[in-house]
């Protein structure tokens, strides 16, 4: 097991008497790109906010970084992806240029550096006139800059066509092999996240119901198709029997097979 | 928090609009003095009433454009979500808010008084005494659209859309709450009662009226205008704690 970086335990959040989440375990552990899943008003984005600050909770506790006397001190190390939080008047340099001061980044040369990674070096004119898919990937470029070691990412793909999703998947792949980030990102498309991530959190309605990693989910419930000469041997017992088999095709349930198989389908 | 005033001021004063606002401030202050030197008799006194009335204007749209222009754009962009992701607190999200609001509105004044004597001093030759008269108006002036500002920005900080801010910020401006309050002194038990002693507005001309007129320093409603502003800063900080935030 390595090194936890984000340890959350018992955390509860309620909304008046409504309860958002309910005694949410999880530990996320470095090197890993974490897939969580849950449909709409899962709890998903309330457990980011909590993470960094933005909601409160009530009882348990939450632990960034591996200082147990400065619990939340790690948040200084996270980057986030925010869908709007750009200027849109100002060009995406500009952007990155104001948020490397926020951010207290010394180096004059990370903002060439981060928009050479998501291709938008070139990228002229105000964030208003850029396409969804740039603007998610200037999103990104601000989320990486000064090497966070924790990258939490909310949705990042919404709205993408086919190319923008495979940049940001590319991406975060990257953050995680060439500059050992700890991803940890939310999404619907359940098929892209299994792309994506090594291990997944389903989370449902409020509670974490189950976390899987994808050699676990690879080895659950497979199912063999064998083709045969004589079915009807085939239908006794299949090895006693010494049935010819002629094809034998594997086939691994998905990502959203067992997520469904956790929440039940409607 | 310092990183987070410095980007903010740096992309405030790197705007091509920020000094544009200012200049048309300044070039309004030489078209009043231009105008004034055609009144054939105390000109000077000419200048003087129409450099306050310009200087006030100034003021009040220089204002709209911080809370449109800046604070409405920093809404827009949430830079007060990423700030605290980046660990900056929420106390210090407040802090930078309202100090920003002091120094911009404190530039604005600087550079529309400074004009505005120079101005008077080379074409004029006012008098310290009208030197005064023209600063201290100025300063009742830039206290109004401080208010406004801070309280439009307590607004803002709530999640408040731009029109509620911009309806506050025009109440605060032109006096609203007393126009309010006169209405209940027409009640028998508060007839007498001078409620305008106690709000901004009647605070800060009461700053203007003293500095203008006595030259002294009207250390009491000064300190009004500080409680004043530190009850908003406080009640700020309180509420935004509570405040859940989005993404």
């Amino acid at each position: 097991m390595g090194e936890t970086v984000i340890s959350i335990k018992n955390i509860n959040k309620n909304y008046g008497k409504h309860k958002v989440l309910t005694d949410v375990s999880l530990d996320i552990e470095k090197g890993d790109i974490f897939g969580l899943v849950g449909k709409n008003g899962a709890g998903k984005t309330t457990l980011f906010k909590v993470i960094l600050g933005l909601s409160d909770y009530q009882g348990g506790s939450l632990q960034i970084g591996s200082d147990p006397a400065h619990p939340l001190d790690g948040r200084k190390n996270i980057g986030f992806f925010v869908g709007n939080n750009l200027f849109p008047n100002m060009t995406g340099r500009e952007n990155l240029e104001y948020y490397r001061r926020l951010k207290g980044i010394k180096d004059k040369n990370e903002v060439s550096r981060v928009l050479e990674i998501v291709d938008l070096a070139n990228a002229k004119g105000p964030v208003k006139s850029y396409s969804l898919g740039m603007r998610q990937r200037l999103g990104m470029a601000n989320s990486i800059m000064g090497d966070p070691d924790i990258l939490i990412l909310d949705e990042p793909v919404n709205g993408l066509d086919p190319q923008g999703i495979a940049d940001i998947r590319n991406l975060i792949k990257k953050m995680n092999e060439e500059h050992n980030m700890t991803v940890i990102v939310s999404s619907h498309i359940l098929g892209e996240l299994q792309n994506t991530a090594h291990k997944f959190g389903i989370i449902n309605n409020g509670s974490v119901a189950r976390v899987v990693t994808d050699d676990e989910l690879r080895k659950l419930n497979s199912v063999v198709r064998i083709r045969v000469d004589e079915l009807d041997k085939a239908r006794e017992v299949l090895a006693a029997a010494g049935v010819n088999v002629l094809e034998e095709t594997q086939e691994t349930r998905s990502l959203e097979d067992f997520y469904f198989d956790i929440v039940g389908r409607k | 928090m310092k990183n987070y005033l410095r980007a903010d001021l740096y992309r405030i004063v790197t705007r091509p609009a920020f000094w544009i606002v200012h200049i048309i401030g300044i070039i309004a202050l030489f078209i009043t003095a231009v105008l004034s030197t055609t009144v054939e008799l105390n000109n000077d006194i000419e200048y003087l009433s129409n450099a306050s009335t310009i200087i006030s204007l100034g003021i009040f749209f220089i204002g709209i454009y911080y809370l449109f222009g800046i604070f409405g754009n920093d809404a827009r962009a949430r830079t007060g979500v990423m700030a605290l992701g980046r660990g900056v607190s929420r106390r210090d999200v407040v802090t930078v808010h309202f100090l920003e609001t002091f120094m911009l509105v404190g530039f604005t004044w600087l550079m529309l008084s400074i004009t505005g004597i120079i101005i008077g001093k080379l074409i004029f030759n006012i008098s310290g005494y009208y030197a005064r008269l023209l600063i201290s108006h100025m300063i009742s002036s830039s206290l109004d659209t401080v208010f406004s500002l801070e309280f439009s920005m307590l607004l803002m900080l709530l999640g408040f859309g731009m029109i509620p801010c911009f309806i506050i910020f025009l109440c605060i401006q032109f006096d609203v709450i007393s126009i309010v309050f006169s209405l209940i002194t027409m009640l028998p038990p508060l007839m007498n009662f001078d409620f305008d002693a106690f709000l901004p507005g009647g605070i800060t001309s009461k700053i203007s009226y003293y500095l203008s007129y006595t030259g002294s320093i009207p250390i009491i409603p000064l300190f009004s205008v500080l409680v004043y502003m530190l009850a908003v800063f406080v009640l700020a900080i309180i509420l935004y704690k509570r405040k859940e935030l989005d993404f």
